[in-house]
């Protein structure tokens, strides 16, 4: 979980719970401000795993929250707050995915790598350069979109088989099978390429 | 980095290629974004409540408009309906022959007007005729006219 602000954490205290899955007494705005303390990383998280670029993350997290004020009514109907966010982000990828087709791609694979890097990253994972990671990102993107899908969510730490499935409205099996399917045929796809040579 | 006997082991490839893609996979799963993303987002989500779309009694800008203007339409044309209601001709007391006829023929004038048509009080005709002297202007040139009347003398006997 990201680092809250001050004076955000105390407003929160006492009820942001990894177990907040219904908002019955509580206002839309506080609820809102909750939301994004809470998943606003995972969401970034799965709105990057399309976009590769961090700025056009960052804006569609926005803008799925900004869908979110604007169904606020029905936060209190919401059995699972966690889901819905993520349909929603995952939506609003889609949606700027699809228009923006006819521009050109603009990754940041190697941005990341370099500004972000996690602590808890090994050294062997700092071998792979970022270019091998560009190649297998573009034969990722080659994938079905069905397979492409599940995988790209499965590698969210955050969301279990369970919740993607929900996410992508199939069963958990179907999701596993893709997943399955998706390695299997990304193997394929880059020892074709030689990406190990 | 794999030797060229490593890489022609299909074992060893599918294992270093899962390790890249799980590599690639966890690289993206685990990102984090931006410090103070909270902040930005609770600004954004601040700025579009901030510029919600302006609201008359209640209702929508745009639909108030259309309402606004169905109204107006709908008082042009009653009142454009009353009025032609309130134009019917009232006879005066003389009914009114209604004719059959195609109006072109020499029996359609002797239809009589329900009631005679008034001058103008303080109207003028379309052209009026001056009397008097005719200035200067008036008069063709090369005609004499005399600038004054002829006397009328009673003392003056007649012309035999």
């Amino acid at each position: 979980m990201s680092t809250l602000p001050g004076q955000l954490s105390a407003q929160l205290t006492g009820w942001v719970t990894p177990s907040l899955t219904t908002a019955d007494t509580l206002d839309s705005s506080e609820t809102i401000t909750a939301l994004v303390a809470e998943y606003s990383t995972t969401l970034y998280r799965v709105a990057y795993s399309v976009m590769r670029n961090a700025a056009e993350a960052e804006d569609a997290v926005q803008e799925a929250f900004l869908r979110v004020l604007k169904h606020r009514d029905q936060l209190a109907e919401i059995r699972d707050l966690r889901v819905w966010l993520v349909r929603i982000t995952w939506n609003v990828v889609l949606d700027k995915k699809r228009r923006s087709k006819t521009r050109p791609e603009n990754e940041d694979v190697a941005d990341f790598a370099r500004v972000l890097p996690s602590p808890e990253r090994r050294a062997d994972e700092t071998l792979i350069s970022s270019q091998e990671h560009s190649r297998i990102l573009r034969a990722i993107d080659q994938l079905p979109s069905k397979e492409r899908q599940a995988l790209l969510l499965s590698a969210v730490d955050e969301l279990a088989t369970p919740e993607i499935a929900a996410v992508l409205g199939t069963t958990e099996s179907s999701i596993r099978s893709r997943i399955f399917r998706a390695r299997r045929e990304l193997s394929t796809l880059l020892a074709k390429q030689g990406v190990t040579r | 980095m794999s030797s060229s006997h490593e890489t022609h082991d299909p074992h060893f490839l599918d294992a270093d290629l899962e390790k890249q893609i799980d590599q690639t996979l966890r690289m993206i799963g685990s990102t984090h974004p931006r410090p103070g993303i909270e902040t930005r987002i609770a600004a954004r989500l601040a700025g579009a409540s901030a510029h919600k779309p302006a609201r008359l009694f209640g209702l929508p800008r745009l639909a108030f408009a259309s309402a606004a203007g169905m109204a107006a339409c709908a008082a042009i044309i009653a009142g454009s309906i009353s009025h032609s209601r309130h134009l019917v001709p009232i006879a005066p007391g003389v009914p009114i022959p209604m004719s059959t006829s195609s109006g072109v023929s020499s029996a359609d004038a002797g239809i009589v007007a329900p009631k005679p048509v008034a001058a103008p009080t303080h109207g003028r005709a379309r052209s009026v005729r001056k009397t008097g002297v005719p200035s200067d202007d008036q008069t063709l040139k090369g005609v004499a006219i005399p600038k004054a009347p002829l006397p009328q003398s009673s003392t003056t006997p007649p012309p035999q």
